[in-house]
């Protein structure tokens, strides 16, 4: 019942909320039945996972596919089971993917629920069948690519980089070990966007609220012993949407994919803004 | 892939195939997918409950209005509470008011910057939850044995 | 924050007078400490519902409702802010 680190994986029996599946949804979102692929013959071990597919080009709603993986014949991986599934079954299947050891972000989605990176959930930590969607709340470019467009506009709008006022030092701008630790926590993200894409202030502000992983780097900058422009920053944040949306339901610490704690950095935030206001 | 150029400062849409332009592209399920989980859960709860406290206010209202007209309406608004349906009203309302008042501690405590590492956040939730609970019991067990 | 106290001392005090009569509700009603406390618990009470349904209405409503539901909200609660004052003073005046 107590969860200790975000990769612990839910055995709650309860797994989705109490509204119908297509609740509240546009025409154009609508969820319909896929088609079922044949079970792989001669298959000792198989496992079924239902996947989110949407292809732009025939005009028709997203569906839901079920395929049935060969798991003797297949990585231990979520992302091993989403290869097999595109080699040997439907080619067409869409993913993004490139490090497949945790490092790039590029593999977020949704499994079972919970948004989380493809290469780092073990295929044995989910439920039969699987159900594999894209990260929630997102526009769908193709099956489990979402378009992040909006999710890297407003990482930009925190202006994620160095700024200083004082003179350009003769050698690189120094900081204690002290210093360099405040940052630890907050620059390890890989920006995969499974919190914001898990937040629920975000799905229903997802444009003028900024989101549990661009409020993380804020903060990342904000607490950078050499950045001088914490003025501007708080300024830019002092919003009743921009900040001020999250409601610290931390279901971004629950499920960042790296032990992130972007709810933390959000609370350090506001105490910062408190402290400015005097 | 992507088509760099932007048009009126808006983002310029990553275009795979001119159909895409004439199809809106479909949202991915949000309420309708993502497993219900302690924080989640106890947020809408917060504010399910606050809502409920907020209802309960309001029939704070109608007892002083009721007691200040005299002794009739006030009666007949007492026993409307302590009918059965009453007495459940009013038991919802304690157990509202009692989850909305320990989340709301969870809260302040949060607002300080404490308690945020992961098994903290699920211990003080369901210190929340049976919290909630007890109080309710405590405080109709000892209004129950005054009565007695 | 405030309300932390108020409200708790409301509860308690709702317990104690369970059993009381009308005429006995009306006394204590009466005393003066009684009277701040539940003027400040009123006050309190419906800042707290004014600013937190507030918030909620901004998070789920994004048309051009929102608008008049907070200003509707915010009249509502004023008035049953000043509905309840009244009730308490009128009992600790008069009745």
């Amino acid at each position: 019942m107590i969860i200790r680190k975000s990769d612990e994986v839910s055995r709650s029996p309860v797994r989705r909320f109490p509204v119908p599946r297509n609740f509240g949804m546009d025409r154009q979102s609508r969820i319909g039945r896929g088609k079922t692929w044949p079970a792989p013959r001669g298959a000792k071990h198989v496992k079924a996972f239902d996947v989110y597919r949407y292809d732009p080009e025939s005009g028709e709603n997203p569906r839901i596919d079920r395929f049935r993986v060969d798991l003797d014949d297949c990585g231990s991986m979520v992302l091993d089971a989403l290869f097999w599934i595109k080699d040997r079954v439907d080619s067409t299947l869409a993913f993004r993917r490139s490090c497949r050891e945790g490092v790039c972000g590029s593999c977020a989605m949704n499994m079972d629920g919970t948004n989380w990176l493809a290469c780092t959930r073990f295929i044995s930590d989910l439920g039969d069948p699987a159900r594999i969607y894209p990260l929630t709340s997102r526009s769908i470019i193709k099956d489990l690519v979402p378009d992040l467009t909006d999710a890297f506009a407003q990482y930009e709008l925190i202006e994620p980089w160095l700024q200083t006022r004082s003179p350009e030092p003769e050698t690189e701008r120094l900081q204690s070990a002290d210093e360099r630790s405040r940052i630890d926590g907050y620059y390890e993200c890989i920006l995969c966007f499974c919190c914001t894409s898990a937040c629920p202030s975000h799905w229903w502000n997802p444009r003028r609220f900024l989101g549990p992983a661009a409020l993380l780097h804020a903060w990342r900058w904000l607490t950078d012993s050499r950045d001088e422009a914490t003025e501007e920053r708080l300024d830019a944040l002092e919003d009743p949407f921009r900040l001020y949306r999250c409601h610290t339901i931390l279901n971004c610490t629950r499920t960042c994919p790296k032990g992130l704690n972007p709810g933390k950095a959000i609370a350090e935030i506001k105490r910062k803004m408190l402290e400015r206001r005097g | 892939m992507a088509d760099e150029s932007t048009r009126n400062g808006q983002p310029a849409a990553v275009s795979i195939a001119p159909v895409t332009r004439i199809r809106p592209r479909p949202l991915s399920p949000n309420i309708q997918l993502y497993r219900p989980q302690l924080t989640s859960v106890l947020s809408i709860a917060n504010r399910i409950t606050g809502v409920i406290s907020s209802l309960g206010a309001v029939g704070l209202v109608a007892w002083l209005a009721a007691a200040a007209s005299g002794e009739p309406a006030w009666s007949g608004f007492r026993n409307a509470v302590v009918s059965l349906p009453g007495q459940l009203v009013l038991a919802g309302f304690t157990y509202a008011f009692f989850l909305h008042l320990c989340a709301g501690i969870r809260h302040l405590v949060w607002d300080t910057v404490h308690g945020f590492e992961l098994r903290m956040i699920y211990i003080s939730g369901w210190a929340v939850v049976f919290a909630s609970v007890l109080l309710t019991a405590l405080a109709w067990a000892i209004g129950l044995l005054a009565i007695a | 924050m405030a309300l932390i106290p108020l409200s708790l001392w409301f509860v308690a005090s709702l317990i104690a007078h369970s059993r009381s009569s009308y005429g006995e509700l009306i006394a204590w009603l009466k005393t003066p400490a009684t009277v701040i406390l539940m003027v400040l618990l009123l006050i309190a009470s419906f800042h707290h519902t004014a600013t937190g349904v507030r918030v909620i209405i901004e998070d789920y409503v994004h048309s051009s409702w929102r608008f008049a539901f907070v200003v509707s909200l915010q009249l509502v609660s004023l008035a049953l802010a000043a509905a309840g004052i009244l009730s308490v003073l009128k009992i600790a005046f008069t009745g």
